[in-house]
């Protein structure tokens, strides 16, 4: 399949901080990826670069081809690690509104996957708990039929059980032949659904090699990370 | 995309405005029903009086706080966690400033239409409350003199009169706005991007400042004539010499000049140099 994310000479930096350099990447299309790395090593500057939050970089990034913008946004469902919905919406309303603005949204799945996640239609936000509004936001990404899913730490902060949960509707409502990039520092549980294995950390990348290669190899996800980055743990 | 812009804009920001709207209606729409009494007492007259100043003070009140919604509003929907909602939809940097710019103008200007719109009802309120007062109670007060000539003043000034007078008001009024929410919408914008990060509120009335300075700067230098004549023509007295439809132009142009260039460095801004916390 054609590459879904090409990057060349990727530089960003906040001020004198230079957290990635010179990065080259393609990664093809249809693959789920794991993307990890220490914490501020540039994962979700990454993911924001993709999404097309930050555009204060250098560099070439393109999205199916294109540059990031309308239409690199059209096709990639970006689900960052903070709650970006106005508190005065209720769950109806912001179906609505995603449904108003992205023309691959699915609706109807968008209201059945309301029922089957126990949210009430008519709930503000304001007066949901944190769990409630990352099922919501969690619904509005995958209810998108997109070409790439960017998912910033959809685990992090979840007991064992909502961590299944989570990860079974998003493999469950993958369009096929799409992409995910997803952060996480949760190894363990997430060794068995990638594809492929992105490390970054002191400003490069560290590792980008396919999972069964590294099977094949007899590296387990694990021990490979600490051995990347010895100084963590 | 950007009529669904406009529209959401629209219902986000409106949603609270328009509560506004509605308080100052419903307050003129009191005063009215009271002064419009008949023989109204002492008791009523006071009440009217009060509440008629209390309209005044409530349209300043409607004009500061429908700003402050409309830039707190703009302000969270582009660079707040909600910005991530913002600037991940399909559309251009371009259509989201623009529906930005023509919301904010058009409930500014609503906001505007109202507060002229109490004070001509407070106006008339007043005058109604001295005609519609019973004869013993101006005598009371010693008003029994003016009450014709009150009746008089109040009568409703011809329909061509009113579409002139409104029409070039609104024209200057059009002109301050699309120009200071440019000024805003580029303060917002660069107060976050770079150099002083993130404290919007203290520079917006600085740029707004300087920018006007600037503004009439220009308009003097174009015209060829000294800014004090700026004022004069809009007050009808225009100094010898000076040539309105040239003085008009400039003053027209100027700010609009300054806001088209305004809106395409914000666009530049917003387009190259974001960079969501």
């Amino acid at each position: 399949m054609p590459d879904i994310i090409q990057l060349k000479q990727l530089t960003k930096a906040y001020g004198s901080k230079v957290v990635l350099e010179n990065i080259d990447l393609a990664i093809p299309g249809g693959s789920i990826i794991g993307l990890m790395g220490p914490n501020g090593c540039g994962k979700t500057s990454l993911m924001k670069i993709l999404s097309g939050m930050i555009n204060d970089y250098q560099g070439i990034v393109r999205i199916d081809g294109q540059p990031v913008g309308a239409y690199s946004k059209s096709i990639t469902a970006y689900l960052p690690d903070k709650s970006y919905l106005p508190a005065w919406m209720n769950c109806k309303q912001c179906i609505r509104y995603m449904a108003d603005f992205y023309h691959n949204f699915d609706i109807d799945k968008a209201f059945k996957m309301l029922k089957s996640f126990q949210l009430e239609p008519t709930q503000r936000v304001k007066t949901m708990s944190k769990g409630m509004i990352e099922k919501l936001l969690l619904l509005l990404t995958m209810c998108r039929n997109a070409k790439l899913y960017v998912l910033d730490e959809p685990l992090g902060g979840v007991d064992p059980s909502a961590r299944q949960f989570i990860m079974d509707t998003i493999l469950n409502n993958r369009p096929e032949g799409s992409s995910i990039l997803l952060s996480t520092h949760m190894i363990y549980d997430m060794e068995r659904v990638f594809d492929l294995v992105l490390m970054i950390g002191r400003k490069q990348v560290l590792l980008y090699d396919t999972v069964e290669n590294l099977e094949v190899q007899g590296k387990n996800l694990n021990l490979l990370f600490q051995e990347v980055f010895p100084y963590i743990g | 995309m950007l009529i669904k812009l406009i529209k959401n804009d629209f219902i986000q920001t409106g949603r609270v405005f328009l509560w506004l709207l509605v308080a100052g209606l419903a307050g003129g729409g009191i005063g009215t029903l009271i002064a419009m009494q008949q023989n109204l007492g002492a008791g009523r007259i006071v009440i009217g009086f009060i509440w008629n100043f209390l309209l005044l003070l409530l349209a300043a009140v409607l004009q500061t706080v429908g700003v402050v919604i409309i830039l707190v509003r703009t302000n969270r929907a582009l660079f707040s966690e909600q910005g991530y909602l913002t600037f991940a939809l399909p559309v251009s940097t371009f259509e989201m400033l623009l529906s930005k710019f023509i919301t904010n103008v058009a409930l500014l200007l609503l906001n505007i239409a109202e507060a002229a719109g109490l004070f001509y009802v407070v106006g008339k309120n007043l005058g109604r409350l001295v005609t519609n007062a019973s004869e013993s109670i101006l005598e009371k007060v010693g008003l029994s003199s003016m009450k014709d000539e009150v009746s008089t003043m109040i009568e409703m000034p011809s329909f061509s009169e009113i579409a002139r007078f409104f029409s070039f008001l609104l024209l200057v009024v059009l002109i301050f706005l699309v120009f200071a929410m440019m000024v805003c919408l580029f303060t917002l914008t660069i107060s976050h991007v770079r150099p002083f990060q993130a404290k919007p509120g203290i520079f917006i009335p600085l740029f707004l400042v300087g920018t006007s300075v600037v503004s009439l700067w220009l308009v003097n230098f174009i015209s060829g004539h000294a800014a004090i004549n700026v004022p004069l023509h809009f007050g009808g007295m225009l100094a010898e010499g000076v040539e309105p439809f040239k003085l008009n132009l400039t003053i027209g142009l100027v700010p609009l000049g300054i806001s088209v260039g305004l809106f395409f460095l914000t666009n530049w801004l917003l387009s190259r140099k974001i960079s969501l916390k």
